[in-house]
């Protein structure tokens, strides 16, 4: 979108120094000086960019004056020159570095934390590992270690025990030091629903079965976008379920699906927007 | 969208030479497994499209932040691999994520390091002449390399790249006057350089 | 209610080039301006007038205004209902309210004090010098905001949202773009996104709370020296890096911690299911 000379206000510096946008007109002090106001230009010309009036005002003077030609020839090799150049290869292999981060590596500094026992011999998540690695200030790494090891036999107490309102809650015993008050975070309720909230699952269907009908009144190009948006929500969805389903006790996991549900359930009311906005 | 870019590569399997479409074909399927997280798919994609993402690297920044910066835009490319939308061939769409990228940590190295890169205010106190040795024509990766920071940015896009204007605008959040102006600017010096 | 056409062809030609003007209005204080249906390009640019002004750079498009009580809506003289092209620069009073509405339709809005809505399904939408509350969702398009100071809620599902010199309340989202928030000075952050990375920059406000969630990508936080902060850090497969120094006093279940940072005193929620967390010492104020 071009923006116009409100935008030529609002910023400063170097700008400030550019000319308006005018089509490539000459302004009444260039009349005086034909060959700067024309070098000024030459760009534009070789580029195609001037309108019917400039671009015969700029061919009228190259006709007539030499000099400006051949800085106008000037140009046109930098361009074919600039344009001659293609790709280059890196002197050594990247690969391997970037194989590394996607995949787990290893770093003296890191202090690790024991792993995830995955439950009855559950495969892991693709792509995830369900570790934690943690890169701290080389003197601060010292008593991390400390902690995490004292603290590793809590680290997995979180149980998934049945509270009297039937719903799952996570019977997590916290270990000692718990962090001074006015703990931050959000507050997590007790007792957290093991699924999704029952009208939320409706909601979420009836919005779905929506955007099926929406289909035949969205143009192709929309369908496309709207589909690869909500997998993009669906991967996260999944992505958090096969990681509860390896860590079932974890506040984080369940607020972090609930998350992405809520998003799915935003996304998916946008999308209703749309189609009654096109129907 | 860029003459730069629909080049040929080669056959992952035999080595021929393909031509453009072909090559965004075999991309497809290679896409397709590396969103389903096949490494192995992706190595294919990064061994086909490195080369103009190094490029872009080395000409916009320096050698010696190139190797970091194509390492992070492939990183970066895997991570959202599950948004390319597949109307635009996966090369397009690698190499707009790699000019952004690149144009944003560029910026930010700028600002950590208080390093004062060759600004547009450096260039007015420059002499208007050459700056290579006489009698001896810098090639013109090198003259480019002396371009101030954002006439060189916007030449490299426009005339290396095949971005026009309009693109380059809303890439550099700069006016479209802007970015011609930087490109005449660019032009003009280049041509100061490339001079023998 | 009575819907009354108000139009004010007034054709003036600004040296040949600029917009020409299409329509003058009136307004009163509680007005609203409002856009739907439309696709192209609008610029909303606030001003000292009491009018609205609606400047069309299309020549041969024209516009009209409809008013219905305190709402201006700009509409186009075609009656039937089809979205139609809009390439328009609309000067709009200061304290206006403008809600806008589209499809395909690229928007920057400059300078309003008043709450400003905009909802497109494809554009970019850029905001700057607003003093008021913006609220912008978009499907697919970047937001940016840029010296920013009322709250601002913007949820853009496909591409980044860029911040940058904001000071009021920030709500920011997105599916698969990053959130880039620089130099942020407010008391209350909170950054989402599915497939992307977030960074912010800018000082802790004691008391403050900030919040930066992401499922797949990394999340940089550039504080200042000396920030104070209660921090919470949850992941699933993450890494966690910090410049800072940090001592670990427990370890909850589900793979969160929690630390203090200097003496404490913001409220700082960082969870990342699959990525980096980077707390980076940022230049000071």
């Amino acid at each position: 979108m071009t923006m116009g000379d409100s935008d030529e206000r609002v910023r400063r510096g170097p700008d400030a120094r550019d000319r308006d946008e005018r089509d490539g007109r000459l302004r009444p002090e260039e009349r005086h000086d034909p060959h700067a106001a024309v070098l000024e230009r030459l760009s534009d010309h070789l580029d195609g960019e001037l309108d019917e009036i400039s671009r015969a005002e700029v061919d009228a003077h190259l006709e007539a004056c030499p000099t400006c030609r051949a800085t106008r020839e000037d140009l046109r090799r930098v361009v074919s020159a600039a344009r001659g150049l293609g790709e280059r290869l890196p002197p050594r292999d990247l690969w391997p570095g970037i194989a590394a981060v996607l995949t787990p590596r290893s770093d003296a500094r890191q202090v690790p934390v024991p792993s995830v026992q995955t439950r009855r011999g559950e495969p892991a998540v693709r792509r995830l590992r369900g570790r934690l690695l943690l890169t701290v200030p080389q003197l601060a790494a010292a008593a991390v270690l400390l902690v995490v090891l004292a603290s590793s036999a809590t680290w997995w107490a979180g149980t998934r025990r049945v509270l009297p309102d039937g719903t799952y809650g996570s019977g997590a015993v916290e270990s000692g030091g718990a962090a001074g008050g006015g703990s931050p975070g959000p507050v997590r309720a007790a007792g957290r629903p093991a699924g999704i909230p029952e009208p939320m699952a409706e909601e979420l269907a009836a919005l779905e079965a929506a955007l099926d009908s929406g289909r035949t009144v969205l143009d192709p190009n929309t369908v496309l976008v709207l589909e690869r948006n909500l997998a993009v929500i669906e991967r996260a969805i999944a992505d958090s379920r096969a990681a509860l389903a390896l860590d079932p006790g974890s506040d984080f996991l369940e607020s972090h699906l609930e998350r992405a549900y809520e998003r799915k359930l935003e996304y998916l009311r946008d999308v209703s927007r749309i189609v009654a906005l096109a129907g | 969208m860029s003459h730069s870019g629909e080049s040929s590569s080669r056959d992952r399997t035999s080595g021929r030479l393909v031509g453009p479409t072909a090559a965004a074909q075999l991309d497809d399927n290679d896409v397709e497994r590396a969103v389903g997280g096949d490494q192995a798919a992706f190595e294919r994609l990064y061994r086909a499209h490195v080369g103009r993402v190094y490029a872009l690297a080395v000409r916009l920044v320096d050698e010696d932040a190139a190797d970091d910066l194509t390492q992070e835009v492939f990183v970066r490319a895997w991570t959202k691999l599950g948004t390319f939308r597949g109307q635009a061939r996966f090369g397009t769409w690698l190499h707009r994520l790699a000019v952004n990228l690149i144009l944003t940590r560029r910026a930010s190295l700028r600002n950590r390091q208080g390093r004062h890169v060759a600004g547009d205010d450096v260039v007015d106190r420059m002499p208007a002449v050459r700056l290579a040795t006489p009698g001896v024509a810098l090639d013109v990766e090198a003259a480019l390399r002396r371009l101030p920071e954002r006439a060189r940015e916007v030449f490299v896009l426009f005339d290396v790249e095949g971005y026009t204007h309009e693109e380059i605008a809303r890439l550099m959040d700069v006016t479209v006057g802007t970015s011609k102006s930087q490109l005449h600017r660019a032009r003009m010096l280049m041509r100061d350089l490339l001079e023998r | 209610m009575t819907a009354t056409m108000l139009l004010t062809l007034a054709v003036g030609m600004y040296g040949g080039r600029g917009p020409v003007a299409d329509t003058i209005v009136e307004m009163s204080r509680g007005d609203r301006v409002t856009l739907e249906n439309l696709s192209g390009a609008v610029e909303i640019e606030a001003w000292e007038r009491e009018t609205l002004e609606v400047r069309s750079r299309d020549r041969g498009n024209a516009f009209g205004v409809r008013r219905s009580g305190a709402d201006l809506r700009v509409v186009t003289p075609d009656r039937d209902g089809r979205r139609r092209r809009i390439d328009a620069v609309i000067r709009v009073p200061r304290w206006a309210e403008v809600a806008i509405e589209g499809v395909d339709l690229d928007v920057r809005v400059t300078g309003s004090a008043g709450a400003v809505r905009v909802r497109v399904v494809t554009g970019d939408v850029r905001v700057q010098e607003t003093a008021g509350e913006v609220r912008v969702r978009t499907v697919e398009g970047e937001i940016v905001a840029d010296r920013t100071a009322g709250a601002l809620f913007l949820s853009a599902q496909a591409d980044d949202v860029r911040v940058s010199d904001a000071a009021g309340a920030l709500d920011v989202r997105s599916g698969s773009g990053d959130l880039i928030l620089e130099r942020v000075e407010s008391a209350s952050v909170r950054a989402e996104t599915q497939d992307g990375d977030v960074r912010f920059s800018g000082p802790l406000t004691p008391g403050g709370s900030y919040g930066f969630f992401v499922h797949a990508g990394e999340v940089v936080l550039e504080l200042p020296d000396g920030t104070g902060a209660d921090v919470r850090v949850s992941t699933f497969d993450g890494e966690f890096m910090s410049e800072f120094p940090v001592v670990v006093p427990s370890f909850r279940s589900g793979r969160a911690f929690e630390f203090r940072l200097g003496g404490g005193g913001a409220a700082l929620t960082i969870e990342v299911f699959d990525g980096e967390i980077r707390l980076v010492r940022g230049a000071g104020p």
